[in-house]
């Protein structure tokens, strides 16, 4: 039977009887774990790198409180750790997403690695807030998800890769935006600062599957416990 | 003679027929002209962009949610005339006026205005843009900064955004409905 998980401003979370998650939301963008991993520009950087980012760097914090780029700590008063001349994007800030990757060999990647982390610009992935995580007992980070936009019809797969904050429902990285028809910043300085669908218009349809690892683009996604 | 029969008459005869369709054309016409002469009405929405500390994060985890936001709207917009397009108010959580204008200063330049309390305008502002949704480009939205101090973001952190949650920006998004 299905049951409701929670509720964030309206929109239902609801565990249905085949243990697949379903809610209606609207779309922000999220352009965490762009590193040029695949030839798009980076997320962040500092401001003497000449390149393109997808976001501003004020969403990323600044010295003291780095809340959107990796530090050499670990934590928000470290300082950035910038790629190196072998890295995709040399200069650039290394942007994280909550799904980690390992690397060709299996192996962990270290935190500093760019290929750590999901592409937002290249993988159609889906943010989720904590309740989801918690509230079913499949894992959620890195598993598979359908996102439709309900006013065009446009259908991808995705997987989960990132975590939002507790009050937030729909939210999907560049990719995931630009395959459903959801306005992904085109011609804007930073795409992933503009765009996206208001979280009040409930015309994004998201469905989740705890438990059943992402195929994305012949990738299959880790499923990783949080 | 009815007006039906008479219209048929005037469209049989070559010379009238010709100046029949070309009023008929004309009339039809006029509409189209008037409605693509109307500026489009505008609407301003304020994006409070923040992160959250995630609870219960792993070591080695990420420990800041992906970026999102609250919004505020501006109020609608009203049209001194058929060539402009106005939106004047404030929001709740910011201490500034707004006055965007588009086409005052020219077809399709959109002009952006910000006053703080006490009249002046805020550091940046005004601003102009030119043909700011012209077709074919961005067409549908324009972003502006809003520059916050900290002690304004903190008062907005505490009235706006909920525990551990952290504001990084505060951005003006003008864009048309039509």
């Amino acid at each position: 039977m299905s049951r409701i998980i929670g509720t964030i401003k309206g929109s239902d979370i609801i565990e249905q009887d085949d243990k697949s998650v379903t809610f209606t939301a609207g779309a922000q963008l999220d352009g965490d774990g762009a590193n040029g991993q695949f030839g798009e520009p980076p997320c962040y950087a500092p401001a003497s790198y000449k390149g393109k980012t997808l976001d501003v760097l004020a969403n990323a914090g600044g010295p003291g409180n780095w809340y959107g780029v990796v530090t050499d700590t670990g934590e928000d008063d470290g300082r950035p750790i910038v790629q190196g001349p072998n890295d995709p994007c040399p200069g650039a800030y290394v942007s994280a997403t909550s799904l980690h990757l390992p690397g060709k060999d299996g192996k962990p990647l270290p935190s500093s690695s760019p290929f750590k982390y999901v592409d937002s610009a290249t993988v159609p992935f889906v943010v989720v807030p904590p309740k989801i995580i918690k509230g079913v007992a499949g894992v959620v980070m890195g598993c598979r998800a359908v996102v439709t936009n309900t006013k065009n019809n446009k259908s991808v797969e995705a997987v989960v890769a990132d975590g939002g904050p507790s009050n937030k429902l729909g939210e999907i990285s560049l990719a995931c935006a630009q395959a459903i028809g959801v306005p992904a910043g085109e011609g804007a300085k930073y795409p992933a600062n503009s765009g996206g669908i208001d979280a009040s218009s409930h015309i994004i349809r998201y469905q989740l599957f705890p438990g059943v690892p992402a195929v994305v683009n012949g990738v299959t996604y880790p499923l990783q416990h949080s | 003679m009815n007006i039906l029969s008479l219209l048929r008459a005037l469209v049989a005869r070559p010379s009238t027929g010709a100046i029949f369709c070309v009023a008929v054309c004309g009339f039809a016409t006029l509409p189209a002209i008037a409605e693509s002469d109307v500026t489009p009405s505008l609407a301003g929405v304020i994006r409070y962009h923040f992160r959250e500390r995630l609870e219960g994060v792993k070591p080695g985890g990420k420990q800041y949610s992906a970026p999102a936001y609250e919004t505020e709207q501006l109020p609608p917009s009203h049209a001194p005339s058929n060539k402009e397009q106005v939106i004047e108010g404030k929001v709740a959580h910011l201490p500034y006026s707004f006055v965007i204008n588009l086409g005052g200063k020219g077809a399709g330049t959109l002009e952006v205005k910000i006053l703080t309390a006490d009249g002046k305008p805020l550091r940046g502002y005004p601003k102009t843009v030119a043909n700011a949704f012209a077709q074919g480009i961005e067409a549908t939205s324009q972003d502006f900064e809003i520059p916050v101090t900290p002690k304004l973001a903190a008062k907005i952190e505490k009235g706006l955004l909920e525990k551990n949650q952290h504001l990084t920006q505060v951005q003006l998004v003008v864009h048309t409905s039509q």
